[in-house]
């Protein structure tokens, strides 16, 4: 079952020497969720996903690498194809700005929750199902958990407590429900 | 970019030592598109653990090989605007520096050659001449876009698998393209998603195999790997006609 509550109020601990910030974490996240909100469409399912996103890769805290590369989704080249001509940090993207990382991040959200339920194995494609296209691997229907274990399999447990710290969403529910 | 397309359908174990051989090319820069057939085993499970790799997830029992060449190329030629993509199985091994060397030989389309034994794989000796031969591999072959804009795609008439790569063999030919092999090994673990295919995947394919077979007899009025067909590549090309009659396509039981 999901639940949604207020964003928890306590900020994660900066990484050691770091030199101070003119904004705050909170103040950076929310910078990060009002570009995610003005991006395209807005959609509000995908902001709050993004917006949980963000803060589990630790964008709020100065050096993480999601911070450092502009990258609050930790994007891909083949997350992110469209941007697949930048500079990577290992395989994350660099991108030149928090607005266009943003933005990579709400796309990216939108894509799985676009993405059709992963079919039960062996069961035939409808009739008059659309060709996939070139996207990202993840479902709608995966829960928290599990998309955590794919998104990010070395750390996948202490993602999921930022996630659900911030977000007040159950681990165990789907991500198109953490959407709604 | 240097891009290699690979269609997979189940064979997890060997898609996992194909894509580490992938990831080892010395030619550097590469991006490594996994198009996902449908795969019952796991494979859609291990992809998204893989971060770099980019990704088509087809339901059902997929594309066909045709079908999946085509989606692939029109992407990398069309969309990413590259010049060359090296397409290869699911089932092979590759040397470090085999994309660099069939990018290096030149040809619009060019291809390595298949060998079934690890050893000879690891201790053939490299010929730094690249002696050519008449008879490409599509296990693993670099295919230019002037190629793939002067023959065009890849016939989907053949549907699931099989015929579509002696097809396009014989038109290459017929709009002026030599493709050649050169004397550079894989290690091809061939005809393995069939032989690990579950009964319904194996009786499905080689049915479509052999309506395959018949339209290309149809088409061009020889069998594929007989005296006859190589006949077609020792004459002058006679004009060109497309094929209009689709064969049948196998429903299954």
């Amino acid at each position: 079952m999901t639940t949604q509550s207020s964003h928890p109020t306590a900020t994660p601990a900066p990484a050691p020497g770091t030199p101070a910030t003119p904004l705050s974490p909170t103040d950076q996240h929310k910078q990060v969720a009002q570009k995610e909100a003005q991006s395209q469409s807005a959609d509000p399912k995908a902001v709050f996903l993004s917006d949980g996103i963000a803060y589990a890769n630790l964008y709020t805290v100065p050096g993480s690498a999601s911070h450092n590369d502009n990258n609050p989704g930790l994007l891909t080249r083949a997350w992110d194809p469209s941007n697949s001509g930048l500079r990577v940090d290992g395989v994350a993207l660099i991108y030149p700005d928090i607005d266009t990382g943003a933005k990579a991040l709400h796309t990216f959200v939108g894509k799985i929750l676009s993405n059709p339920p992963a079919p039960a194995p062996g069961t035939p494609a409808p009739h008059g199902t659309p060709a996939p296209k070139l996207s990202v691997p993840f479902t709608p229907d995966m829960t928290i958990q599990a998309f955590a274990q794919a998104y990010t399999p070395a750390n996948a447990d202490a993602w999921v407590k930022r996630f659900t710290d911030y977000t007040g969403v159950a681990s165990d529910a789907k991500l198109s429900e953490a959407a709604a | 970019m240097n891009w290699i397309v690979v269609p997979t359908r189940n064979n997890l174990q060997l898609l996992k030592r194909a894509i580490e051989t992938f990831r080892a090319q010395d030619i550097g820069n590469i991006a490594i598109l996994v198009i996902n057939n449908g795969s019952t085993d796991g494979t859609t499970t291990w992809l998204q653990t893989q971060h770099d790799l980019f990704q088509i997830h087809v339901p059902g029992t997929g594309w066909s090989v045709a079908h999946s060449w085509n989606r692939a190329l029109d992407f990398v030629f069309d969309e990413q605007h590259e010049d060359h993509a090296l397409v290869v199985n699911n089932d092979v091994e590759l040397h470090p520096w085999t994309y660099r060397c069939l990018l290096e030989e030149g040809s619009v389309f060019v291809t390595a050659v298949g060998v079934r034994e690890r050893d000879r794989f690891l201790n053939e000796p490299i010929h730094p001449d690249w002696s050519r031969s008449p008879h490409p591999d599509f296990s693993c072959y670099l295919i230019r876009r002037d190629c793939y804009k002067v023959v065009g795609p890849f016939d989907e008439n053949f549907k699931v698998a099989f015929c579509e790569d002696w097809d396009y063999h014989v038109r290459m030919h017929r709009y002026g393209i030599d493709a050649v092999s050169i004397d550079l090994p894989y290690l091809h673990h061939a005809s393995q998603t069939i032989k690990n295919a579950s009964n319904e995947d194996r009786d499905r394919i080689q049915a479509q195999a052999d309506l395959n077979r018949e339209y290309f007899f149809e088409k061009w009025g020889v069998r594929g790997g007989t005296a006859e067909y190589d006949d077609l590549f020792e004459r002058p090309a006679p004009p060109f006609k497309e094929q209009t009659t689709p064969p049948l396509e196998h429903k299954g039981e």
